[in-house]
């Protein structure tokens, strides 16, 4: 073998495998790590604020008075928290954003007036929701519901 | 090295690469960071304190009006119970620099990263007492000072007089054919200034009435309530 011409082949050959390498590296941290968090951590701000936009909303929804009341709110929220449809849940005196992701999820619980008593209802995030409270006087119940498209 | 030459630039170029990068990935945190807001909590604080100013409130009289007495006696369970805070997190209600009431553990916060804050302006109401003796000598009427939703008027009017009715603001509040005598309470309008008048017969004694009301003094001070989830 001429070992004089094989050199620069070895060289290239090396280069190339480091700068393959590299990427290889660089694209398996960001794309396994780094992205997927900030995505969950973006995820998660959106789902507070979204949270919080129907807790405001349902306290606007409860009038001041203790009356026979029908209510309703219409309020839009956004279709997918990453790409994903996630559902909003009133259980048991408690508002939850339920979503597929482990990482993305909010709850908290709802007050209301003693008179006020909150129904378990689930809605899908994919149409605008309705907040509903209707009822007797001293005996009403809040309701999410979804709007029929 | 005659064969290597073109290693050093390839190392080169991948530090430029990387640097970048970097340079990248710590914009994004930084603005994440900024960004973040506690919105849950924000939004309990703000309904935690639009609950304490409402009509509705225990401790208003009306919409941003407070009662002085009755806030200087909330505690930490009224305020979970009837009020709405959350059983794990940590409350102060304060009227401007002064802390009302609040959980153990806020010795020395709310400082500017604990918990959310706010403030709103409102009215605080002390019931007083005000008791004014009138003569009645010319015009048998006499305006009260404040108004008041309520009064107490004592009539002695003597031997030789008689007051036979007593009217506020031109409707009869009290009225006997035989003589008004005694303490009576009355019923006055809170929302106009209060003229009462007398239907006298005959002469009366000195200091033949004393009325007592009750105004609601207010003053006006900073309600701020601190929340920490």
């Amino acid at each position: 073998m001429d070992n004089r011409a094989v050199s620069p082949v070895v060289e290239k050959t090396l280069a190339t495998t480091i700068v393959v390498l590299y990427i290889g590296a660089m694209t398996t941290l960001f794309v396994g790590g780094i992205v997927p968090d900030y995505r969950g951590a973006t995820g998660q701000e959106i789902a507070e604020r979204t949270h919080a936009t129907v807790l405001a909303e349902i306290e606007t929804t409860i009038p001041e008075t203790e009356a026979r009341t029908t209510a309703q709110t219409r309020l839009e929220v956004p279709a997918t928290i990453r790409a994903t449809g996630y559902d909003l849940v009133l259980d048991g005196g408690e508002l939850r954003l339920e979503h597929p992701a482990d990482s993305i999820g909010v709850r908290s619980r709802v007050w209301t007036p003693d008179d006020v008593t909150i129904a378990d209802s689930r809605v899908d995030s994919g149409a605008d929701l309705l907040i509903v409270l209707e009822g007797a006087g001293g005996d009403r119940t809040l309701t999410l519901r979804e709007v029929d498209p | 090295m005659r064969a290597q030459t073109t290693l050093p630039s390839v190392a080169v170029a991948l530090v430029l690469l990387t640097i970048p990068a970097v340079l990248g990935v710590v914009i994004a945190d930084g603005s994440l960071v900024a960004n973040e807001r506690p919105a849950v909590e924000r939004q309990t604080t703000v309904a935690v304190s639009d609950r304490l100013v409402s009509q509705t409130a225990p401790v208003t009289h009306r919409a941003n009006v407070l009662d002085e007495s009755k806030l200087r006696n909330l505690s930490v369970d009224r305020l979970r119970t009837k009020y709405g805070v959350p059983d794990d997190a940590s409350i102060a209600v304060a009227l401007g620099d002064e802390t009302l009431v609040a959980t153990d553990d806020v010795s020395d916060w709310p400082g500017p990263d604990d918990g959310s804050s706010v403030e709103r302006i409102v009215h605080v109401a002390n019931e007083t007492e005000r008791t004014i003796v009138p003569t009645l000598t010319d015009a048998h009427a006499v305006t009260l000072p404040r108004r008041t939703a309520n009064g107490t008027i004592d009539l002695s009017p003597g031997p030789d007089g008689n007051v036979s009715t007593v009217r506020a603001n031109g409707r009869v509040v009290l009225h006997d054919e035989d003589g008004l005598e005694g303490a009576h309470d009355v019923r006055l309008s809170r929302y106009e200034t209060t003229t009462l008048t007398f239907d006298v017969e005959g002469d009366l004694a000195a200091d033949p009435v004393s009325i007592t009301f009750r105004p609601l003094e207010t003053y006006r001070s900073r309600l701020v309530v601190t929340l920490d989830a």
